[in-house]
């Protein structure tokens, strides 16, 4: 029995350019995953694996035309790809609603997309007590419950708090966004 | 707020949370497809939910070149402050190392184990010691530190103790496992500077200087010992290794050893094992950090299925575990590669040795399997990381049935596996596991 031959590795290097391209990009795609997936828990892994595909792809990329809805392009064959490795499992969108969700965020942005900076920017804002809380469930990864038992509030309570906290950003990033490019 | 917007607003929390039940799932996604404002809405939040996460340093991205660092509010002050010292201690002549092997007022350890050792200070088990700097000569110690910093010194092995969130080893092997007040304990090294990040650690420093950083659970930023203002620190995730050398830009490590306790590790080939002597892949060109983790004599029921800790190895319902299994060298693969169409993974024997692949049995076998292996009859299942018992609606099942192929190989030498699935399956199944035995 003879072993199977692998494919040989690609041994061109994409220019700088594309690195950079890639680079600032990562930001935007985990977040693109994470919102066609209805949640994060493969999110790192897909985003890994898109890294993989664009850089092995990086020669068929035009750099006359913008990056990032090419990557999405990939990340969204990857999102593709694991759902279909779900099967028989109950997916957070089914097959139509992921298509419109998809469509939807390749399409050109009425505002521009999210900014790490703005998000920065609207954290600032927020009272100390507030920016805590979100360091304790994100930075610190504890679950809703378990910081609900700590502070002595009901789970259901402290999930709309964090809820409300994620809608006073996301109304404050807008704003900031929305207003950063006015004519 | 009216009451159709209420309902919205809670069900889109509940998406976020991982909450929504059955039904509130299906009132969402009815409203999705008909409310465009809400579709926004609900990708906005997500996107924002996933930035908050990004921030906080909870994903990453790994790219071939350099590894992308959230840019924080917090971040950007450390790199000030460490910009700040590296000029002043550059203006005073003086090098990041050199600085940091000023006399240590000693730091205040618990002996949780001390195994086989000889070093040049004593060490009882469940005393305190005060120590400032620790030669190991043989055997393993492990020492609690202030701050739920737990650590492991393999001899030989020497450290300095230069306050309680920063240790320097001057040769040999430490291993961290750092709780959530530890964040932040600093490794130093003749060639690096670790940062834990929350996260159970390595490094190995050789009798050439070279510094083994390898990272079992959670995230290290790694910067070189000579770090200018300007480098920006590598960070690791679990289940990433780098070799850093003087004047060398960080290398991949593809291959850790370790015991079937997750113990005792080497970055040296395959030390322990008789039967596997290297492992490596054609992902390499791509400047990866993965590792694979070889495990000699590690497979039986309950171990570890991949490197970084996702997933482990049992017997299926109502059967006992392969018999043929136990023992057997494990080969810990990485559970994302299961999409890698173009996967190439070379083994090289170091003695004839039976090969088996345990493949997800819920997909077509691909070619080279089939081509190559026999399949046994036997099985074993994985637990699957994603799986939440709570969760509603369930998104993955608890269990992945592996089927058990066999290879005999009569010499010494490589056997080269290829990729997990057929370019023509229909979906992609779980990552594949390998043992080796005689």
């Amino acid at each position: 029995m003879n072993p199977s031959t692998p494919s040989p590795p690609d041994t061109s290097r994409p220019d700088e350019a594309f690195v950079r391209h890639l680079t600032d990009s990562q930001s935007r795609l985990y977040a693109f995953i994470v919102s066609l997936l209805g949640h994060a828990d493969p999110a790192q892994d897909l985003l890994q694996e898109t890294n993989v595909a664009l850089w092995r792809k990086a020669d068929t990329f035009d750099a006359t035309r913008p990056f990032l809805p090419w990557a999405m392009g990939f990340a969204r064959l990857q999102v593709l790809a694991w759902r279909r490795g779900q099967a028989g499992s109950r997916l957070v969108y089914d097959d139509d609603l992921f298509e419109l969700m998809a469509t939807d965020m390749e399409q050109p942005p009425a505002t521009p997309a999210w900014e790490l900076e703005a998000l920065e920017v609207c954290l600032a804002r927020l009272r100390p007590e507030q920016r805590q809380l979100l360091d304790r469930c994100y930075g610190r990864d504890e679950a809703v419950q378990d910081v609900a038992q700590d502070l002595g509030r009901s789970i259901s309570g402290l999930s709309v708090t964090l809820h409300r906290l994620r809608r006073a950003l996301l109304d404050c990033v807008r704003a900031r966004v929305a207003l950063e490019h006015q004519p | 707020m009216s009451d159709a917007r209420h309902d919205d607003d809670t069900l889109l929390r509940g998406l976020v949370d991982g909450t929504l039940d059955a039904d509130g799932h299906q009132r969402l996604q009815h409203r999705l497809r008909t409310d465009a404002a809400l579709r926004r809405d609900c990708r906005e939040l997500l996107q924002i939910h996933a930035l908050l996460r990004w921030r906080a340093g909870r994903a990453t991205g790994a790219l071939p070149v350099l590894t992308v660092r959230p840019p924080t509010m917090r971040s950007t002050f450390r790199r000030w402050t460490m910009a700040a010292a590296a000029l002043l201690l550059l203006g005073l002549g003086l090098g990041v190392w050199q600085a940091t092997t000023r006399p240590a007022a000693g730091v205040l350890v618990h002996v949780l184990a001390a195994e086989g050792v000889e070093a040049d200070q004593a060490l009882t088990v469940t005393r305190s010691v005060r120590l400032e700097r620790l030669t190991v000569r043989t055997g393993l110690v492990r020492l609690a530190l202030p701050d739920e910093i737990t650590v492991d010194i393999i001899a030989p092995a020497t450290v300095a103790f230069l306050a309680p969130m920063h240790l320097q080893v001057s040769s040999g092997q430490v291993t961290a496992e750092v709780g959530e007040r530890g964040h932040g304990f600093r490794i130093d090294t003749p060639t690096a500077q670790v940062v834990d990040l929350g996260t159970r650690f390595g490094v190995a420093v050789d009798a050439q200087g070279r510094s083994d950083v390898v990272v079992f659970k959670g995230t290290v930023e790694v910067r070189s010992a000579q770090a200018g203002a300007d480098e920006v620190p590598q960070r690791l995730i679990g289940g990433e290794a780098l070799r850093m050398a003087a004047g060398r830009p960080g290398e991949p490590l593809q291959q850790i050893v370790v015991d079937a306790l997750n113990r005792r590790w080497s970055t040296a080939t395959t030390p322990g094992s008789a039967l596997v002597g290297t492992v490596r892949d054609n992902r390499a060109i791509l400047k990866e950090r993965r590792f694979y983790e070889v495990v000699p004599g590690g497979m039986r029921a309950g171990a570890q299925a991949y490197t970084a800790g996702r997933g482990f190895w049992h017997a299926c319902a109502g059967m006992d575990f392969p018999a043929f299994l136990i023992g057997s060298d494990a080969v810990r693969t990485f559970g994302p590669f299961h999409q890698d169409l173009d996967l190439a993974i070379t083994l090289t024997l170091a003695a004839p040795a039976r090969v088996y692949v345990l493949m997800d049995a819920s997909i077509v076998p691909p070619d080279w399997l089939a081509r190559d292996f026999q399949r046994t009859g036997a099985q074993v299942r994985r637990d699957n990381v994603y799986y939440r018992p709570t969760a509603k609606p369930n998104l993955v099942p608890p269990w992945t049935i592996f089927d058990v192929w066999m290879r005999q190989v009569p010499h010494a030498g490589p056997v080269v596996l290829g990729p997990p699935l057929s370019a023509a399956a229909a979906h992609p199944g779980a990552m594949y596991g390998i043992a080796v035995g005689p």
